[in-house]
């Protein structure tokens, strides 16, 4: 199939054809923020706003996710227009995060760690009004817990649970009480094994690991 | 298509009979009574009055028709009946109660007297009676959409036949595609449910679409507050919408569709469900269509109420069985959307406009309106209205014209401040702006939007902040909570206007809130999230000085901010001895000084108003004041226990 010729920050890059902007420049190297993108997935989710771009001839910023690549296509990835909803974006997502790193599933390898470090937003918010939960563990499934207060609603449970033919997470709620319903789960349980390996903040993890999250948290550097 | 004069045939037996009834109907020796039971109606006691008619009628022995009807606009004037005595013309009643209802029966019907002392015009040319269309309200208004609401039975197929109804699909059914759609782009009809997009275009799309057999849908999924005009037409004349749909469906290549309904319109749903019975069992639709060989097949679906819903991809995939979420666009459902299928999705008013166009009588609509913004809207006006109620404009009617000439003015002796237009995606265009004209482009240059059409009045009483924040409070709740910048950007907004209308906000919250504003609009995934700042972005364009107001001196210049006023017994004004305000306190707070006259402990008080009310109107002394620190010290310490 022909490759599509495209520049992302001055870089002439060849794309497959159907691949979105996003894709094409993840796979060149070239980063750009993102949470709720998932690899190969023909429909993007589009949730999480951070993938911002300016794409030459349209008006204002488009998520790159959502963008299938165009021949002759000049995109830019790093104008201030795009910095700014990013840092907006990810500031709203933390303003609403329980922000517990060291005692957390996900400390080190948390999406949200490396988008702040990337973007230069401090993890915990200042200025906007603190919408963070108490913790609030659902373990209701038993063998996975899901943390409430730790989720930023990036639906890749949601997904991961549709590609396995079960209903066991579900979006449930309106406004700021939209929150991920478990379900119960009739399946084979191994499967929910896989569940908390594609949430990238650690609100989803193992029913073991949650001895280790209530190991005080006195070294956390995040916290006040 | 087999045999088209065999299908004009059909057709023309279904008129006549329609015809027959029709004038059966008007023709009838006995009285014709009907009354508007629209749920505008109803809320009003259209059923009481309903029910009165039907009790005292038998009561009385007295021979009469009596049947329901939908909403003719005028919601102020509701409950609204009309009579029509045999020989002559049909006369209209407002707020009509079951007492009411009873002198009509004894004075009208029994002994023949018309009752003028609350009639409110005839619906024909009479001698006796100056006919409502000499109302300024009548006179100003262009019925398109609303022709037949309110004056046929929405539960009869016949009546909207015998009125010209299915006259434009029956035409359509001889025109190619391209010839309905050609007409309606000459025409210049553009979406009545929010953004004006042109409505030719989005067929035209949709029929050309590679994704498979089109699929139609009707949104009737209104969810703005104060808005109902799409309610009062499915309720009042639910077939032209179907047969706008119908049109719709012939023009982009579909046989089937859904009509979608929010659950919470009971009574739309029922005459939806009536009319697509009826017009399946005349043979309209269904297999074969009077022989046509053409079949469209159109169910009815509940939506379960999230105002997200109304949002085309969200609406699909509740249809789908998913949960109401919107999607990113492209590709638009036009070209791709439900069940992976080209989907037309068009408001409800918008497809009452296709008939009209359709019906060989194009003139009608783009004789009215503006050039950009041609034909008429329907608008729902409440708040501070002295003529609350459905009304039907062209396009390109001032604002102004709209709050005094048509709708009576402002209620009470306040002042017009403002109107919210096109609800919570809409924004405040300011009274100083009342010459602004109603189109798309206009309107979008002040900052608001025609939305669905939603307008509340606003007087001097209004606090900016608030209005802006009761919007807020409103879409941040209706967020499906998909997208960073809807689920808690919105909501970041709401903390900071609740602290402005508190008295706790500062300029840094007013700073942020404008770039949280900005943002959100810019970066949101569908229109509810981007359009929900306009109301903020509006207010802050044309009534800064209300937030700095609140910011600085902790003032709220309308006085409804609880936070920031104070009540307030002005003691040259209350009268000596007077104690109308002293029971309806709820709290105590107020007080008899050594005067012998009235004050507020504000120490007691929680603001309920109370007072105000019962302060008799000759001497109003008890007042609002902002700030709080307006309030002078107690002038007298309170009387002695023993002055009693």
């Amino acid at each position: 199939m022909e490759h599509v010729l495209l520049e992302i920050d001055g870089l002439q890059i060849e794309a497959k054809p159907g691949e979105s902007v996003l894709e094409a420049a993840l796979n060149h190297s070239i980063f750009i923020p993102h949470l709720c993108h998932e690899e190969g997935h023909q429909e993007p989710f589009g949730g999480c706003r951070l993938c911002f771009v300016e794409i030459q001839g349209k008006a204002t910023p488009v998520t790159s996710c959502t963008q299938p690549v165009k021949p002759g296509m000049i995109v830019r990835t790093n104008t201030d227009t795009v910095r700014r909803l990013q840092r907006s974006a990810l500031r709203l997502i933390l303003s609403n995060h329980r922000v517990d790193c060291v005692g957390c599933f996900a400390h080190k390898r948390c999406r949200l760690q490396e988008l702040a470090r990337a973007l230069g937003v401090g993890l915990k918010v200042s200025g906007l009004k603190d919408l963070s939960l108490q913790e609030s563990i659902d373990s209701s499934l038993g063998k996975v817990l899901y943390d409430r207060s730790k989720c930023v609603l990036c639906g890749k449970c949601v997904s991961w649970a549709r590609t396995n033919k079960t209903g066991v997470f579900q979006f449930v709620g309106r406004g700021l009480a939209t929150r991920i319903g478990l379900f119960p789960f009739e399946g084979d349980q191994e499967i929910l094994e896989g569940s908390w390996d594609v949430c990238p903040v650690g609100a989803l993890f193992p029913a073991d690991a949650a001895k280790v999250k209530q190991a005080p948290s006195s070294d956390s550097p995040h916290d006040p | 298509m087999g045999h088209p004069n065999d299908l004009q045939a059909r057709f023309a037996q279904i008129q006549e009979e329609a015809s027959r009834r029709w004038e059966a109907l008007w023709h009838d020796p006995r009285p014709l009574i009907t009354v508007g039971t629209a749920t505008c109606g109803l809320a009003q006691g259209a059923a009481e009055v309903l029910g009165a008619l039907r009790e005292s009628s038998a009561r009385m022995g007295l021979e009469v028709q009596i049947r329901e009807v939908g909403c003719i606009g005028h919601c102020y004037a509701e409950p609204l009946v009309t009579v029509k005595m045999p020989g002559m013309s049909p006369y209209l009643y407002a707020r009509v109660n079951p007492t009411k209802a009873e002198l009509l029966l004894r004075y009208l019907v029994r002994d023949g007297d018309p009752f003028l002392d609350f009639v409110m015009g005839a619906l024909q040319q009479d001698e006796l009676m100056p006919p409502v269309w000499d109302l300024p309200r009548f006179h100003y208004e262009k019925r398109l959409i609303l022709e037949h609401c309110g004056i046929i039975d929405p539960e009869e197929i016949h009546q909207y036949v015998a009125n010209g109804g299915y006259k434009a699909f029956i035409r359509s059914l001889f025109l190619k595609p391209e010839q309905i759609i050609g007409e309606l782009a000459a025409a210049g009809l553009r979406g009545r449910g929010g953004a004006g997009f042109p409505t030719a275009r989005k067929w035209e799309i949709c029929r050309k679409s590679s994704y498979g057999v089109p699929l139609v849908i009707c949104n009737g999924d209104e969810g703005d507050p104060g808005a109902y005009m799409d309610r009062a037409v499915l309720e009042s004349n639910p077939h032209q919408v179907l047969e706008g749909l119908a049109i719709a469906a012939l023009a982009v290549g579909a046989s089937q569709g859904y009509v979608y309904v929010r659950a919470e319109y009971p009574l739309a749903i029922k005459r939806v469900r009536k009319a697509l019975q009826d017009a399946r069992s005349v043979g309209l639709m269904g297999e074969d269509i009077l022989g046509s060989g053409r079949q469209l097949d159109i169910k009815l679906f509940e939506g379960s109420g999230a105002f997200v819903c109304g949002e085309e991809t969200a609406l699909i995939a509740s249809i789908q069985g998913e949960r109401g979420m919107p999607r990113p666009r492209p590709p638009f459902p036009a070209e791709r959307g439900l069940w992976g299928r080209p989907t037309l999705v068009n408001n409800v008013k918008t497809l009452a406009l296709v008939p009209k166009i359709l019906g060989n009588n194009n003139g009608l609509f783009s004789g009215v309106g503006t050039e950009s913004s041609p034909g008429t809207m329907v608008f729902s006006v409440v708040g501070k209205s002295q003529q609350p109620g459905l009304v039907e404009v062209p396009l390109g009617t001032t604002l102004k014209q709209l709050v005094f000439d048509i709708c009576g003015g402002i209620s009470g002796e306040k002042s017009f401040k403002a109107l919210q237009i096109g609800g919570p995606s809409g924004g405040c265009v300011p009274a100083s702006l009342q010459e602004t004209c109603m189109d798309y482009e206009t309107l979008q240059e002040a900052g608001a939007m025609m939305g669905s059409g939603g307008i509340v009045v606003l007087d001097e009483e209004d606090c900016m902040v608030e209005v802006a924040r009761f919007f807020l409070e409103f879409t941040q709740g209706e967020s499906c909570g998909k997208c960073t910048f809807c689920r808690l950007g919105t909501r970041q907004m709401l903390e900071l206007l609740t602290a402005i209308t508190l008295g706790k906000g500062s300029l840094e919250d007013l700073e942020l809130l404008e770039e949280l504003a900005r943002d959100v609009k810019q970066g949101s995934l569908c229109n509810l999230g981007a359009t929900a700042p306009n109301p903020v972005l509006t207010t802050l364009k044309y009534f800064r000085e209300e937030y700095l107001a609140h910011v600085h001196e902790k003032r709220c210049p309308a006085r409804q901010c609880r936070e920031l006023t104070a009540y307030y017994i002005i003691p040259e004004l209350c009268a000596a001895g007077c104690d109308a305000c002293v029971g309806t306190c709820p709290t105590e707070a107020i007080y008899t000084m050594r005067t012998r006259k009235k004050a507020v402990d504000q120490e007691k008080c929680v603001k309920c108003g109370e007072c105000v009310r019962a302060c008799p109107p000759e001497y109003k002394a008890v007042v609002r004041v902002s700030p709080t620190s307006e309030v002078p010290p107690p002038q007298a310490p309170k009387a002695e226990k023993d002055s009693h």
